[in-house]
């Protein structure tokens, strides 16, 4: 069979010593950096590409996916730990691995991410060996049309994260697609609140949002607190590892995680941001203890990393078969390739097929390096969390504004900071959800963007939003939603949570 | 005694009306070609519905949760830090910015020992100098103006 | 402690000015104002790295992005004027902003800089979705003419060099067409390949593979001679519209008032480092061309002349 051929070529690419090592010193790099918020994998990425100039092409990218991989898991780790997500695809991962964090379950939700994030990267793995070739086509079926639909299921699903009242939700998503609007406004070039400040015509940075509702609000929560957070690292911390009955019950979000992250990740127009919390949503609708989530329910964190692991492979497709970025690190490893001579695109399966399935073993190959390298781990990372608060915080301050600065290499963006720090807070204080305020921030520009290009293209005829099949089962989907969302007895359970 | 709902929908309205003042200037467009105000307005016209109906409900009802305990003073430390910090780092490097950062927040919780602070802040800002500027090349001055170049 | 790092810095400021006939005596920061892994930053750093073994000093890639090159360009144009900062200018916020849109741009391109070796220049290559009936810039044109208003063509962005190659073409043929702004370059060719948009000027490496697919047709490029790519595709000069000219190019100065010595090392060193090995085969395999016989000597008014270019255009960015 000549996929086996190809399996094979592949590993034995992925398995000599050299390039074991490169996949090991890349996951490593990853998940160190990846423990920066701010510092993700497109800096990382860029300021270590110098140092693959020298090395083989497929030795260089296996190492920069290595990096890529670390540095989404890293992010997560921050997330869980100490409530900052580095990367949108985290902000998900906040809600209940922090929890259960608090409940001195974070080795559990350490754990549970890795080993969703492994089966979803193994998963992700043999479904892009089989069908990279077809599904790459699906990004063809996706216009701006179709896209505005997506995002208006996503945004009807970011009022489902919170537990807060229904009307707070949404009006946090408003807020964010407000908070969104600041900078250049693509379609047509005029700046929008930005008052004339060249520094804020790319708008507001996520990164220095979630720092602001997640990082620097929890600080200040805690300081408020009675014992000023004296008692959050003493929380009596349980056993690292899941039993046996939690794998077991972990294994449905993460199959379900999985196959949504595997098709999002395929969309070049921000599928992948979806992923981890459409993952979420549907988690909490098919649990029997929906009232649990955003409490520690492990579920919320075995989907949505599941989710999002596999969405990070997946967007390798497009790049592989068709030489188009899905994201700005697909973006930069294009470059890369182009260092080393290899125009990316449809001929690279058959001009290069050691890289092509090289790659593709050491995505496998780099995800059991990353469980083997995070399983251990875990265990100083829990320990991290029994530093008294008061030396804890003050770090994390630290890191949080040397992420801030590494943006832009400016310190425009700490100030940025400083002023939504305050504004955060006052949100986060009220009682008001914050993950609903990062989705609308998140998907609001992509939902503009998309409706004006497609009207735009039609010339202002509204029927192009409804005449494909795809669109119209996404309003379906949201309908479904708005349904299922205010019906009686699901209400009911709100209601009683707010008592 | 004044609700949490309160603050909210009064809030909510005050941002909405910002949006609303601002993205007014901008050209609004039609239903068909929308301009760059379109969203701003329609968004912010959104939010202070939704902060109206918060406030009404609230006024009706006549009853609401409690306003939650606030920590003004840390919540002015950690942002007093964080500014500090930003201002410093050009002309300080980020050792000794780190360690101003570290004193500032530290002052946000209870409980005093300046060596240990100063310690952990000088540490603090050694071991970030190492590992992001000196291992994966962050370019941040390290050390205050003065002495650059050394 | 201070008093001594004072008086160091004092000695220091006395003794800078003797050592600039041996320049460059401590590393050069070399201003991007881009984004990490953007293909202006990767050609930044490969040309760095040449230059660093040239010059016996390093030279460090500073990435300053925002607003589209403004903010890095504007903080190079404060930096001192000694040689030990350099800025790789291009062709967005250095001609097509200032002409198009001055109110935003906080400094003088040309007044503020001087500028010391042209270094790359792309001509966009014209595609089209294969659903459309024409092959050639003409009958593109022809077309366009039936069809007023009709064609769709997409641009990363409003006030990119990919956006005005669609406007200089519209003014060149007087034909009308319908310009489409995205905010990056990847669905815009997903978009083309899949028929949303019609048509597109973008550089050759970032069509090559939907082209080699099949996806989309190569019509013709806004270069002055054929691209080495597309050997077969006609210039817009030889299709007739020599006023369609258009290249996306970058350059590299210093902050205007830098001592002519040091301006003409950097133009001596930068013309080695244009015909190293390295640089010659990364700019090949990028599909980039080279803005040749742009130097020290002629750096601003090359600079001054493409906004006058632009700004004949008498369109505005928004």
């Amino acid at each position: 069979m000549e996929l086996l051929d190809h399996i094979a070529l592949g590993l034995s690419v992925a398995l000599t010593f050299e390039n074991l090592a490169y996949a090991f010193v890349g996951c490593l790099l990853g998940t160190l950096i990846g423990v920066l918020p701010g510092l993700g994998p497109l800096a990382t990425i860029s300021m270590l590409l110098p140092l693959t100039y020298s090395l083989q092409p497929e030795a260089a990218l296996i190492m920069l996916a290595g990096i890529y991989y670390g540095a989404q898991y890293g992010g997560s780790t921050t997330a869980i730990i100490v409530n900052l997500p580095g990367e949108s695809s985290a902000v998900v991962t906040a809600l209940d691995g922090y929890q259960l964090a608090r409940q001195g379950k974070a080795g559990l939700a350490l754990a549970t991410a890795a080993l969703s994030s492994f089966f979803a990267g193994t998963v992700a793995a043999i479904f892009i060996a089989f069908l990279a070739k077809p599904l790459a086509q699906v990004a063809f079926q996706f216009g701006p049309a179709e896209y505005f639909a997506m995002m208006v299921v996503g945004l009807i699903l970011a009022t489902v994260l919170s537990n807060a009242r229904m009307i707070e939700s949404i009006a946090m998503v408003v807020f964010g697609i407000l908070l969104s609007c600041i900078g250049t406004d693509i379609t047509s070039g005029d700046e929008r609140f930005t008052f004339g400040a060249t520094k804020l015509f790319d708008g507001l940075d996520f990164v220095v949002m979630a720092m602001a509702v997640f990082g620097f609000a929890e600080i200040i929560k805690n300081l408020s607190e009675e014992d000023q957070g004296k008692n959050l690292g003493t929380a009596r911390i349980t056993r690292l590892m899941p039993r046996w009955a939690e794998i077991k019950a972990m294994f449905g979000p993460a199959a379900r995680g999985t196959a949504i992250g595997s098709i999002l990740g395929v969309l070049p127009g921000g599928g992948a941001a979806i992923g981890s919390f459409a993952s979420y949503a549907v988690e909490k609708k098919v649990a029997k203890d929906p009232e649990l989530f955003g409490r520690g329910h492990l579920a919320g964190v075995a989907g949505p990393e599941a989710a999002n692991n596999a969405a990070s492979q997946t967007s390798f497709i497009p790049l592989l078969t068709l030489g188009m970025p899905s994201n700005a690190v697909m973006a930069l490893m294009v470059g890369a390739m182009m260092i080393h001579d290899i125009t990316p695109g449809p001929r690279v399966m058959e001009t290069n097929p050691s890289l092509f399935w090289g790659l593709i073993a050491s995505m496998w190959v780099g995800n059991l390096m990353l469980v083997i390298l995070n399983l251990p781990l875990v265990g100083i990372w829990v320990r991290l969390l029994s530093v008294p608060y008061k030396l804890l915080y003050p770090a994390i301050m630290l890191l949080c504004c040397i992420g801030a600065f590494s943006l832009k290499n400016d310190v425009f963006e700490i100030y940025l900071c400083a002023i939504m720090c305050l504004a955060g807070y006052i949100v986060v204080a009220l009682g008001l959800p914050a993950a609903p305020l990062l989705l609308g921030f998140i998907l609001g520009p992509m939902l503009e963007e998309n409706l004006r290009r497609a009207l735009l293209i039609s010339r202002g005829d509204f029927s192009v939003l409804f005449s494909s099949w795809i669109s119209l089962g996404f309003y379906a989907v949201a309908i479904v939603s708005i349904i299922a969302m205010t019906a009686p007895s699901i209400r009911t359970k709100r209601e009683v949570l707010e008592e | 005694m004044l609700h949490r709902e309160t603050v909210v929908g009064v809030g909510l309205m005050l941002v909405a009306g910002f949006f609303l003042f601002y993205g007014s200037q901008l050209s609004f467009g039609t239903g068909a070609r929308m301009g760059p105000g379109f969203m701003p307005v329609i968004a912010a016209a959104i939010l202070g519905v939704l902060g109206a109906v918060i406030l009404i409900q609230n006024l009706i009802a006549r009853q609401g949760d409690k306003l939650p305990h606030v920590n003004w003073w840390a919540l002015a430390m950690v942002v007093l830090g964080i500014a500090a910090f930003a201002a410093l780092l050009k002309p300080l490097g980020l050792v000794l910015a780190s360690t101003v950062l570290i004193i500032i927040a530290d002052l946000a919780s209870d409980g005093r020992n300046w060596l240990r602070t100063i310690a952990s802040g000088l540490f603090l800002g050694f071991v970030s100098a190492l590992i992001f500027v000196k291992g994966i090349g962050l370019q941040m001055p390290l050390w205050p103006w003065f002495m650059a170049g050394f | 402690m201070k008093k001594i790092g004072m008086a160091i810095a004092l000695s220091l400021s006395m003794v800078l000015p003797a050592m600039a006939d041996t320049y460059p005596s401590r590393p050069i920061t070399w201003i991007v104002p881009f984004a990490a892994g953007g293909i202006t930053d990767l050609t930044s750093r490969k040309i760095a790295e040449v230059l660093t073994e040239k010059l016996g000093q390093s030279v460090i890639v500073e990435n300053k992005p925002g607003a589209g090159g403004f903010v890095g360009t504007k903080e190079a144009s404060l930096a001192p004027a000694d040689g030990y900062t350099v800025v790789y200018g291009s062709s967005g916020p250095l001609s097509i902003s200032p002409a198009l849109d001055p109110s935003k741009v906080t400094y003088d391109p040309v007044k503020d800089f001087d500028w010391v070796h042209g270094i790359t220049a792309s001509p966009q290559i014209i595609v089209a979705s294969t659903n459309m009936p024409f092959n050639t810039i003409e009958e593109l044109v022809d077309y366009a003419k039936e069809n007023p208003g009709k064609i769709n063509f997409g641009s990363p962005g409003n006030g990119t060099a990919q956006h005005l190659g669609g406007e200089l073409l519209k003014k060149a043929a007087g034909i009308d067409m319908v310009h489409v702004p995205y905010k990056a370059g990847a669905t815009q060719m997903v978009d083309l390949a899949s028929g949303v948009i019609d048509l597109s000027f973008e550089y050759a490496s970032v069509v090559a593979p939907y082209v080699e697919e099949g996806k989309m047709k190569v019509i013709g490029t806004t270069g002055t001679a054929r691209s080495p790519k597309f050997p077969d595709a006609k210039t817009v000069v030889e299709a007739g519209f020599p006023d369609a000219v258009n290249v996306g190019w970058t350059i590299v100065g210093v902050p205007a008032g830098t001592p002519a010595e040091i301006k003409q090392k950097l133009n001596e060193v930068l013309g080695e480092a244009m015909a190293d090995e390295r640089i010659v085969k990364m700019l090949e395999a990028n599909a980039q061309g080279r803005l040749e016989n742009v130097d020290a000597t002629n750096g601003n008014e090359y600079v001054a002349k493409e906004i006058e270019k632009y700004r004949a255009l008498g369109v505005s960015a928004q």
